[in-house]
């Protein structure tokens, strides 16, 4: 047998056996899929079903007048929660209206009570529109069970909104009429109270991709079809069919009430999964053996060599050039070796670390043991990790390595101060960079529109002069977009600190986004500190300084921040307006060691009004972050205007997770229901907390697993 | 502004895309990756690999599920482990033929506690296997196998051993292929990586 005959045979043997053990088996489970709600349902009814734990979906479902676009998270196994948008159009047709079209956003809560089970069906219950202004709102019992391997059947019963057609009573009394007021309370004396009605709905299976939908909807769409006439309710019975795309994609296309036809489209993001399977790219440099110890090798001679440091930096920074790690500085001993490195292209701190500690292997004398590796950020030195270089060799192929060799690596506190014969690296001080680049910025479920966005160039420019000072700026130029496009006049009885801000995309054009002189520090081993001063942001210049104390091995951390700063004018050049204010506040930080976060801001905010902001993220080791926030501030409700108070929900979403290759960039999105100037915070880059908390212990241990990537 | 002009302004401004000596520019990089997550296209390249190895000793590969059939080079020897590298910067850890990791595939097999090849010429003796991964957060998992191994009934009778190791764990069966020479060097095998890359084949 020829070699290539060899290797089409055994090519066919491998794709056969592939075939015959690959084969999934039918699932025992049929996937989750989204309503119209945009949470876990049928079409226009809700179902007890919950999505993968993270998963993260967006939904866009429109029939007749009524579109809605809704955010939702799987928060927990059991708890999720939906941000949702929702535009009805026609809206004056019949009654007068100052709005053709009625936006409006809503927040919803469940959770799952009962998993299913072979015999019991999954029970949840869920709160609709609960802090909105109620237009949506609506309390549901769900019920969910899967018969047989096709077919899955909801029943539930519904309050508020969704108990409004074919009621069968009103089993706890009366709704009380809530006073809505400007929206952001929550109606707790409303819930599952007034009429109740039940729904129903069925899902099968028709194949891997193709799925039906049919339900009973108790939604009455009162307003809609009835004062408003935006369209005619002529039956209960809703009917669908689904198509999935792919694992992220899943699109259909419905009949509904009796009168409208409808689509929809779901997104699917699982931080669990990477399309990729795992981050791509080319492997590493294996560890290099060392000669038998006592060979005329291991001798330490070498360090009484002058040029030994400068020759050894150079040859290492050679090697460390392709994984974008930058040496800031060496010092050696015979036995020990200290580098303090810029990570700036992998996304994962352990990766960055055993990279580097696999070129000082490759590198240095055989008699040097230690490895110190230390990371820096904005010339700040975070932590020292410390390898020992016959750890590396002993462990490079052996089973379960990560966890063998995180028990062997110190990760400990370090000075601020290089150690005494340090040599720097080369060409990092003075140093000028530059980058001219398209931008995007986006605005979503503004008010009045869901979608603004501004399309252009931007220039950006840093200037290192030593470590961790460094003068930094940008400039954009808008090509297109409709940021600025906004004529609402803003209603504030506070001090205009935020909601000005169409007239600052209007005229800022082009803008002077930024331009500080910026200060990092460590004054000492648990203490960081930071001084900026300029054009800090879009709106406000002026000067912020901030202290954080954070020990390399405890999952809290504390920080005050002070700044004073004064209202820059709209054209966002040179000039300001007359407001200034000192802000700032007192911050306390803590990981729960679960994924969930919580940051707690007690301070003085840019209206001048007192208050506190609660964050909780949840965040994954690769990167991932959805978090949701509110800030309570003295400035009363009706002050406030319309949402109450301010809050909102952010998501980081890693590029490396989406396209499976090393890079630290992220796309992140602020999503505010509204953005008021109660409870107001400075945007100021380089805060603390996040380039600290990543070379630090806990951090560190989560993504350890690429160490050996 | 015309369509026609805002094409060519919006194709200009992409074209500047990473212009400058800093870091490549992230501005514009959310849009890409959220493209190339949602088609898919793009995500293949990879960088030209860091590390190259020399001419020497080669050993073909082939991933059916991936498409992939190249020769690698030996890239590195340490004791009985080999690292042999792909053209893409991809490695294979293979000790004494047997597949001890992989970098680069995406799923990769981070390590692994696996038998010898005299391990597995004792047959039908009943062993362990452990494989080490990295889920899609990044975080190590371990899937622990109960293996027996039983000689193949060829067709025709090679001069080599041809066994197969069936390893059995919580979520499934794999099915290891082994073909040995008479003092027991692997000539060639067929071995499992992962769930996301199935199958790979390594011929001498």
């Amino acid at each position: 047998m020829t070699a290539s005959h060899f290797q089409t045979s055994i090519a066919a043997m491998i794709v056969g056996l592939v075939g015959a053990l690959m084969t999934a088996p039918v699932a025992a489970e049929m996937p989750p899929t989204l309503s119209f709600g945009g949470t876990s349902g049928l079409i226009d009814m809700p179902s007890a079903d919950q999505q993968g734990d993270g998963v993260l979906s967006v939904t866009s479902a429109h029939f007749g007048p009524i579109s809605r676009t809704t955010l939702s998270f799987q928060i927990t196994p059991r708890l999720s929660g939906s941000f949702r948008y929702t535009a009805i159009r026609k809206w004056d047709d019949v009654l007068a209206s100052p709005l053709a079209t009625n936006y409006d956003r809503s927040f919803d809560l469940r959770y799952q009570l009962l998993q299913e089970t072979r015999l019991r069906p999954a029970i949840t219950v869920g709160f609709q529109d609960i802090i909105g202004t109620g237009l949506m709102s609506g309390e549901y019992i769900a019920l969910t069970k899967q018969l047989g391997k096709r077919l899955k059947v909801t029943g539930g019963l519904g309050w508020g909104r969704l108990g409004s057609y074919g009621s069968i009573g009103a089993p706890f009394g009366p709704r009380p009429t809530a006073d809505v007021g400007l929206g952001g309370r929550p109606r707790l004396g409303q819930w599952f109270t007034g009429d109740a009605a039940p729904f129903a709905g069925i899902e099968y299976q028709l194949s891997d991709k193709l799925g039906l939908k049919a339900e009973y909807s108790s939604d009455a769409y009162t307003l809609e079809s009835g004062s408003r006439q935006t369209f005619d309710r002529k039956s209960p019975f809703n009917f669908g069919i689904e198509y999935q795309l792919n694992k992220s994609i899943r699109v259909g296309a419905y009949y509904l009430y009796g009168s409208e036809f409808g689509l929809s489209a779901q997104l699917i993001l699982d931080p669990k999964r990477r399309r990729t399977g795992g981050i791509t790219g080319p492997g590493p440099v294996p560890v290099a053996g060392r000669p038998a110890r006592g060979s005329v090798a291991w001798s330490q001679d070498w360090v009484q060599d002058s040029g030994a440091t400068t020759a050894l930096r150079d040859r290492l920074q050679s090697r460390l050039t392709a994984d974008g790690v930058v040496i800031e500085a060496i010092t050696l001993t015979g036995t020990t070796a200290q580098l303090r490195i810029r990570n700036g292209q992998l996304d994962n701190g352990p990766q960055a670390i055993g990279r580097t500690a696999r070129a000082m292997a490759a590198v240095l004398p055989p008699s040097v043991e230690t490895f110190e590796i230390v990371p820096v950020s904005n010339g700040v030195a975070m932590s020292r990790i410390s390898v020992q270089r016959s750890d590396l060799e002993q462990l490079e192929f052996a089973g379960g390595q990560d966890a063998l060799m995180l028990q062997r690596t110190e990760i400990a506190a370090i000075s601020g101060a290089l150690p005494p014969g340090a040599v720097m690296g080369v060409g990092l001080y003075p140093k000028f960079t530059w980058n001219l680049g398209p931008y995007l910025k986006t605005s979503l479920f503004d008010p009045s529109n869901p979608l603004r966005a501004d399309f252009g160039v931007r220039a950006t420019a840093s200037y290192d002069i030593a470590p961790g000072l460094v003068i930094a700026g940008s400039i954009s130029k808008k090509l297109i977009g409709n940021l600025g496009s906004s004529d609402r006049v803003s209603n504030s009885i506070l001090p205009h600190v935020r909601s000005d801000a169409n007239i600052y995309d209007a005229k800022g054009d082009p803008s002077l986004d930024s331009l500080t002189l910026a200060w990092y520090e460590k004054p000492a081993a648990n203490l960081y500190s930071r001084v900026t001063l300029g054009y800090l942001e879009q709106m406000y210049g002026g000067v912020s300084t901030e202290l954080l104390w954070k020990r390399v091995d405890r999952p809290y951390a504390i920080g005050v921040e002070v700044n004073y700063v004064k209202q820059r004018d709209f054209d966002q050049f040179l000039g300001f307006q007359d407001y200034a204010v000192f802000t700032g506040h007192v911050s306390g930080y803590y990981s729960f060691g679960n994924g969930f976060e919580a940051q707690l801001d007690v301070g003085r905010y840019l209206a001048g009004d007192l208050g506190a902001t609660v964050s909780i993220d949840r965040t994954f080791a690769n990167g991932w972050k959805v978090g949701a926030f509110a800030t309570l501030t003295d400035v009363p409700f009706e002050d406030f205007g319309e949402g109450s108070f301010d809050k909102g929900i952010r998501i980081q979403i890693p590029l490396a997770w989406a396209n499976g290759r090393p890079s630290r960039g992220n796309y992140n999105s602020l999503i505010r229901p509204l953005l008021r100037d109660g409870g107001a915070r400075l945007n100021v880059d380089g805060r603390l907390y996040d380039s600290v908390r990543e070379y630090h212990g806990k951090r560190l241990s989560e993504e350890w697993g690429r160490f050996w990537r | 502004m015309s369509a026609r002009l805002t094409a060519v302004v919006l194709a200009s401004t992409l074209a500047l895309a990473g212009c400058g000596n800093g870091s490549a520019n992230d501005a514009f990089k959310p849009l890409q990756a959220v493209a190339m997550r949602l088609t898919g296209i793009g995500a293949a390249a990879v960088k030209a690999p860091a590390v190259k190895a020399g001419s020497g000793p080669a050993l073909t590969l082939v991933v059916p599920t991936m498409g992939r059939q190249e020769k690698l080079r030996l890239l590195d020897r340490d004791g009985d482990v080999a690292v042999w590298l792909g053209g893409d910067g991809s490695q294979y850890f293979l000790r004494s033929g047997v597949l001890i990791g992989t970098r680069g595939l995406g799923a990769d097999l981070m390590s692994a506690t696996v038998p010898s090849p005299s391990d597995l010429a004792r047959a039908p003796a009943e062993h362990l296997r452990a494989h080490h991964y990295l889920n899609g957060t990044d975080t190590s998992f371990v899937r622990n196998y109960r293996c027996t191994v039983a000689p193949a009934v060829e067709e025709k009778p090679t001069a080599a051993y041809h066994l197969i190791e069936t390893c059995d764990s919580d979520v499934g069966r794999i099915e290891n292929q082994y073909w040995l020479s008479r003092d027991l060097h692997v000539i060639k095998s067929l071995q499992w990586v992962s769930q996301g890359v199935g199958y790979a084949a390594f011929l001498e």
